[in-house]
């Protein structure tokens, strides 16, 4: 068999980082509209609007310009905030899209960013509850088709 | 649009955990269906419904020409949906570069470079941030 895709681990992704910066520093960066606009997307991607409302249920609203000069409209829920260490969001309209964690922890030398993006379904309860996302249970993937393939017309 | 939808139904074939336990069990080997469905508690029927969700993703394929009819793991519809994850996976890859940049740190989370000994004039390169 060739497969370079673990079927277990194919809806989840998980990534860490170490930054010198302390937890506060990171949370601020990851929240205050101002300087998310400043990294978000990456080297040649531009965000011209950028607006937040960091508390749970709040909306993050989002346009990103990438490389080619293309626009997109995004609009993510926060479903967790627990400053300086928990922030996850979800796209607001499609309960079915990925749950995005950033976890925050101090190290000795700065802190640790674990970031996780889990595509949810009912065989994930315990996954999907510890992101605080029981809701989304009930909903089935119907509306994942809006999300996959297409990830730059997410709204 | 076809590419999205089979993608789709891959992760829906994927989101339950007797599936994704059944093609583990194919990644070994092609398997009959009874075998297969004598490691779970549940019906024959319950167990050729997850097949049945299988097949329709794709993942798992029947031979038709043998007596005992084994199924087989087809790890290519995995693929669009590895795609999916690895642009993910790279967009926040990319963006993490950016913060610490944006946090006046290059690289933090890489292992020191090895020093550069052939002694490249690169008068382009910004002063490091080292004031007393």
């Amino acid at each position: 068999m060739t497969s370079d895709c673990d079927p277990v681990d194919a809806r989840s992704i998980r990534m860490e980082r170490v930054f010198a910066a302390s937890a506060q520093d990171l949370w601020s960066a990851l929240t205050d509209p101002a300087r998310v606009a400043l990294w978000y997307g990456g080297d040649g991607f531009a965000n011209p609007h950028c607006e937040m409302d960091v508390r749970v249920g709040g909306i993050w609203s989002h346009v990103m310009r990438t490389p080619d000069g293309t626009e997109h409209s995004l609009r993510f829920r926060f479903t967790r905030v627990e400053p300086p260490h928990i922030l996850a969001w979800q796209d607001a309209a499609d309960s079915s899209g990925p749950l995005n964690l950033v976890r925050l922890e101090e190290t000795p030398g700065g802190t640790l960013l674990r970031f996780e993006a889990l595509f949810p379904s009912s065989g994930d309860r315990e996954a999907a509850e510890e992101f605080g996302f029981a809701f989304i249970l009930e909903q089935g993937f119907a509306r994942m088709a809006g999300v996959l393939g297409e990830p730059e017309n997410v709204r | 649009m076809a590419a999205r939808d089979q993608v789709s139904q891959v992760f829906h074939a994927l989101s339950d955990p007797t599936r994704r336990h059944i093609l583990e069990r194919l990644a070994d080997g092609p398997l009959p269906a009874g075998q297969l469905a004598r490691a779970y508690r549940m019906s024959p029927a319950a167990v050729s419904k997850h097949l049945k969700v299988l097949e329709d993703a794709g993942l798992i394929r029947q031979e038709r020409h043998s007596q005992w009819r084994p199924r087989w793991l087809d790890a290519a519809p995995l693929e669009p949906a590895a795609a999916w994850f690895d642009a993910y996976r790279r967009f926040w890859d990319r963006s993490f570069d950016s913060l610490a940049a944006h946090l006046g740190e290059t690289a933090a989370w890489q292992p020191p470079a090895v020093p550069d000994t052939t002694g490249s004039d690169d008068s382009e390169m910004p002063e490091e941030g080292d004031r007393q």
